[in-house]
């Protein structure tokens, strides 16, 4: 029950903080939307020397016929896979962009202030972007060991039930197994994202201390984990509903109702995303004093959640 | 309703009660079947009564018999042409199926086991055992019969394609020794290939079938009998009547689902059995397979056999095939009304009962006659029942037609191989989905568009009236074709159905420009406009073209298509807007629609920015999504 009402506190503490760094979320929101415009260049002109001159695609426009896009995809001078590095390389750019703008954003959720100065936020931005990058590729290779871990569980059960006359029972081992091989890599990024605001929040020049004593952290987080749950659910309900919105009404309609269909399910992702992170900022504020700094940690027991230590952490 | 359909069926001269006693085919073989099955083995033992009227003829001293279930070996030529298509598919122990001939008995002349032999016709595999051959020491006349008493054992294999076991489900197809056909002069017996389907002579089964109480059981026919024996099993009797094959499925799992087709021959039951998973699906099953039936009862001529069975398999491995008066599907719990594809293949499964069933062509030699014609004919109910467009996805929004997706799988590899061309000849496995059942639809629908679709329909229905319960040939069909249409299409079909020549037209240049181009200070009063077309494929067809212009007129020319390319022109007041081959899409075997039309100027790029937009969001997502590890 107590986890409950701290994942509410949460879910409204990392709210305002969300709000609070609202310019640096837009930020990113329109850096995924440029990022995504410039990836579609080189498509966009093949498609449209194909179709600016054929009767044939007004069938695209109005409705959808998909026939007449697998006909269009099947074309020689149409060719998909040749756009993917120039893409794949749009995407690793925002995603190195995402990870400059980390530092100052997690600054910012857990200063708690309206807003920090300009000259701090981009400070914190450049002093931390290799140790975030050095954290996210550690994060990469836990992630993939416990999600690679899991599937191996899944594909065996997979095996064993493949011929179980128990149709159901395989069904819903299967089903379950990929909701805790979610919920698991939840964790883990819950768990990084900790680790995360704790390298901002002390300026530590090692992550190892720092993904030690957040492991340690997020054991105790419950209430995180639930708002992080929560978020995650949310975030997979907004897909569903924003693909089922997309499937039932934007194919037929003009192009801008489909773009602002797409973009509002995408936006809402990223807000989602971030409010996870504003979480763990909230949530490290409660619990852990800033004045720690990650190299002299001791690793003692930690505190009952939202309970400040009698002892801080001294530097 | 009921009397137009009496009268309809009566003035076409069919079979005033198909269901009645009176023989529709000529019966030359009759199996008398008693097996026993344990599915914990998934194995089978049973003694075979082969009764075979040699209607040939000739003296007849060599019989051959297919031996399908020898295919799930790894050396058998099944599962070689299978590795060459699909080197990523493991083979598995459990994959291994087999029958074993025990005894091999003709009565009058004693046991003749020793002198069975195999033999691998098609490709000298000495490894393959799907064939096995006798030679009798005394010669069978012509009009007289000879019995044949064979004992023998399956062992099914875990399913791999159409039969064996997957968890409780048994699918008991290909089974049983079955003799080959006596068919233009020579016995007509194909090893088992992995394109490759089946064909066997009409006749009457008689099948004894014991096995566990608990199994719920489907099979070819009806069941006339059940009791259930002191050992915990049940013995049923099915009796199937002018059919060429026998299959039955079991599983203690299966929902039954009962419903009735009142047809123009009398009611017919139709038994649906499902996986519980899929249960919710049992009257969509029964209510495509009832409005299918309906339609092909009325385009083609009656279903005359009393039940239709319809089977929900647990592998889509077993889904998808057709047998006499049995049919397997498939289906998933959660797929959604607007995507069709539980719809498609009852419709596809339920056509072969007349394609094949009925219409008992060489699926060895002829798929196309078989797999093209339904395909067709799917495509036909299916379009009639959603509409042209949608058939396949009937989404409020989103569409795709039937028609649509069978050009596809013609268009990945449409120069390799001939529709005229043994299944097992073709290139690959890819290579044959495509001609046999993309192809041959493609170039029924462009044939439709050359003679009318009355025509066309009234063609088929010929096509079944008179070949069915026979073993017609590809000829054939084309001759019912050009005496329906009451033209000469040797040049089409040479092309389409003999040929691997691509029929691709485009419009190559369209546009207008002042009469008095070259004086720039006056207005222009007219215009000369010019339309090129250009055969780019081999493929010689006639087509036509229509021109649009800026005041709302519309030219419509015709183009015999045997030049190389041709070129329009016109003198009007008017600016050509567009100029557009074949305008009423009728040519079917058109590799690219898009090169079809030519606007003068430019589209309003809709289309390019819808997809832009979609390919946007997915890099978008994309990027959230890496951005998300970080």
């Amino acid at each position: 029950m107590a986890s409950v009402k701290t994942a509410g506190s949460l879910l409204v503490d990392g709210g305002k903080r969300l709000i609070a760094a609202k310019p640096h979320i837009i930020t990113l929101y329109i850096s995924n939307l440029l990022f995504g415009w410039f990836a579609t260049f080189g498509l966009s002109a093949q498609v449209g020397a194909v179709t600016g001159t054929s009767l044939y695609s007004e069938r695209l426009v109005r409705g959808f016929d998909l026939g007449v896009l697998m006909d269009l995809i099947n074309k020689p001078e149409i060719t998909p896979y040749s756009q993917v590095p120039v893409a794949l390389t749009l995407s690793a750019l925002f995603v190195v962009f995402q990870l400059f703008l980390t530092g100052g954003i997690v600054t910012q959720y857990v200063s708690n202030a309206p807003r920090i100065e300009p000259s701090r936020f981009y400070a914190t931005c450049g002093e931390n972007f290799w140790r975030l990058v050095r954290l996210a590729l550690v994060f990469i290779v836990v992630a993939g060991l416990v999600a690679g871990i899991l599937q191996a569980i899944r594909a065996g059960l997979d095996a064993a039930t493949d011929n179980s006359p128990h149709y159901h029972a395989g069904l819903v081992l299967q089903s379950a197994m990929l909701v805790i091989q979610a919920l698991a890599v939840l964790w883990v990024r819950m768990w990084f994202d900790l680790a995360q605001t704790q390298l901002v929040a002390t300026g530590a020049r090692r992550i190892r201390p720092c993904i030690g004593y957040s492991f340690k952290s997020a054991r105790r987080g419950l209430g995180l984990y639930g708002s992080y749950v929560l978020l995650g659910t949310a975030t997979a309900i907004v897909v569903a509903l924003g693909l089922l919105l997309w499937w039932t009404e934007a194919p037929a309609s003009p192009v801008i109702i489909s773009f602002l269909i797409l973009q509002s399910t995408l936006a809402c992702l990223l807000v989602f995303r971030w409010w996870q992170r504003a979480i763990a900022g909230a949530w490290y504020e409660r619990n852990i004093p800033l004045t720690a700094a990650i190299e002299s940690v001791s690793f003692a027991p930690l505190p009952p959640e939202s309970a400040v230590p009698e002892v801080p952490l001294s530097q | 309703m009921v009397a137009l359909l009496f009268c309809s069926s009566f003035a076409h001269g069919e079979q005033a009660s198909p269901q009645s006693n009176a023989p529709l085919s000529n019966r030359i073989v009759r199996y008398n079947i008693d097996a026993t099955y344990d599915p914990k083995t998934h194995t089978l033992d049973a003694t075979e009564i082969l009764t075979y009227k040699n209607l040939t003829g000739q003296p007849l001293s060599v019989f051959p018999f297919h031996l399908y279930l020898n295919g799930f070996q790894p050396n058998s030529t099944f599962t070689h042409e299978a590795h060459r298509d699909y080197r990523d598919e493991e083979w598995k122990p459990s994959y291994v199926g087999s029958i074993d001939i025990k005894k091999f008995e003709v009565v009058g002349q004693g046991d003749q086991t020793s002198r069975l032999q195999f033999v691998a016709p098609d490709d000298h595999n000495p490894d393959d055992r799907t064939v096995a051959q006798v030679q009798l020491p005394r010669t069978i006349a012509p009009g007289e019969s000879v019995e044949f008493r064979i004992q023998f054992h399956d062992k099914f294999p875990e399913v791999v394609a159409r039969t064996g076991y997957k968890g409780t489900f048994t699918m008991g197809a290909q089974w049983f020794p079955k003799v080959g056909v006596w068919w233009h002069g020579s016995w007509n017996c194909h090893q088992f290939h992995e394109t490759t389907e089946f064909f066997a002579d009409f006749g009457v089964f008689e099948v004894k079938l014991t096995l566990p109480q608990d199994q719920i059981v489907g099979a070819t026919g009806v069941q006339t009998s059940s009791v259930n024996n002191s050992n915990g099993t049940k013995t049923l009797v099915f009796q199937a009547e002018d059919v060429h094959d026998f299959a039955w499925t079991a599983d203690p799992r299966y929902r039954v689902f009962d419903d009735t087709f009142n047809g123009s021959a009398g009611p017919v039951h139709i038994r649906t059995l499902m996986q519980p998973e899929n249960a919710a699906h049992g009257p969509r099953y029964n209510a495509i397979a009832k409005r299918t039936m309906e339609i092909f009862d009325r385009w083609y001529g009656a279903y005359p056999y009393q039940q239709l069975t319809i089977v929900d398999p647990a592998t889509v491995r077993a889904g998808g095939m057709e047998y006499p008066t049995l049919i397997t599907a498939d289906t998933a719990w959660y797929l959604p009304d607007s995507l069709l594809l539980t719809e498609t293949v009852v419709t596809h499964e339920f056509g072969h009962q007349y394609w094949y069933g009925m219409v008992a062509t060489n699926e060895f030699e002829e798929a196309w006659l078989d797999e093209g014609i339904n395909t067709y004919t799917e495509i036909k109910t299916l379009d009639a029942l959603y509409g042209k467009d949608r058939s396949l996805i009937n989404g409020k929004r989103i569409t795709w037609g039937d028609a649509q997706e069978q050009r596809h799988s013609y268009e990945k590899s449409p120069r390799f191989d001939p529709i005229a061309r043994y299944a097992y000849q073709f290139v690959s496995e890819h290579s044959y989905g495509g001609v046999t059942y993309g192809k041959t639809t493609c170039a029924l629908l462009t044939l439709e568009g050359l003679i009318g679709e009355d025509r066309m329909q009234r063609a088929l229905r010929t096509w079944f009236q008179r070949y069915r319960f026979t073993h017609p040939s590809g000829a054939e069909f084309l001759r019912t074709i050009e005496e329906i249409s009451g033209r000469d299409l040797g040049w089409y079909f040479n092309q389409a159905i003999y040929g691997t020549e691509v029929l691709d037209y485009e419009v190559s240049s369209a546009a207008s420009w002042p009469a008095n181009w070259y004086d720039e200070s006056k207005p222009a009063a007219n215009y000369h406009s010019e339309v090129v077309v250009h055969r780019k494929g081999e493929f010689i067809f006639p087509v036509e073209v229509e021109i649009k212009f800026d005041d709302g007129s519309r030219v419509r020319e015709h183009w015999d298509g045997k030049d190389r390319w041709t070129r329009f022109s016109y003198d009007k007041k008017a600016r050509l807007v567009s100029a557009e081959v074949d305008p009423d899409h009728k040519v079917w075997l058109d590799m690219d629609f898009f090169n079809n039309s030519r606007l003068s100027g430019t589209s309003s790029g809709d289309a390019r920015r819808k997809l832009a937009n979609y390919w946007m969001t997915f890099w978008q997502l994309m990027s959230q999504a890496l951005g998300w590890l970080a």
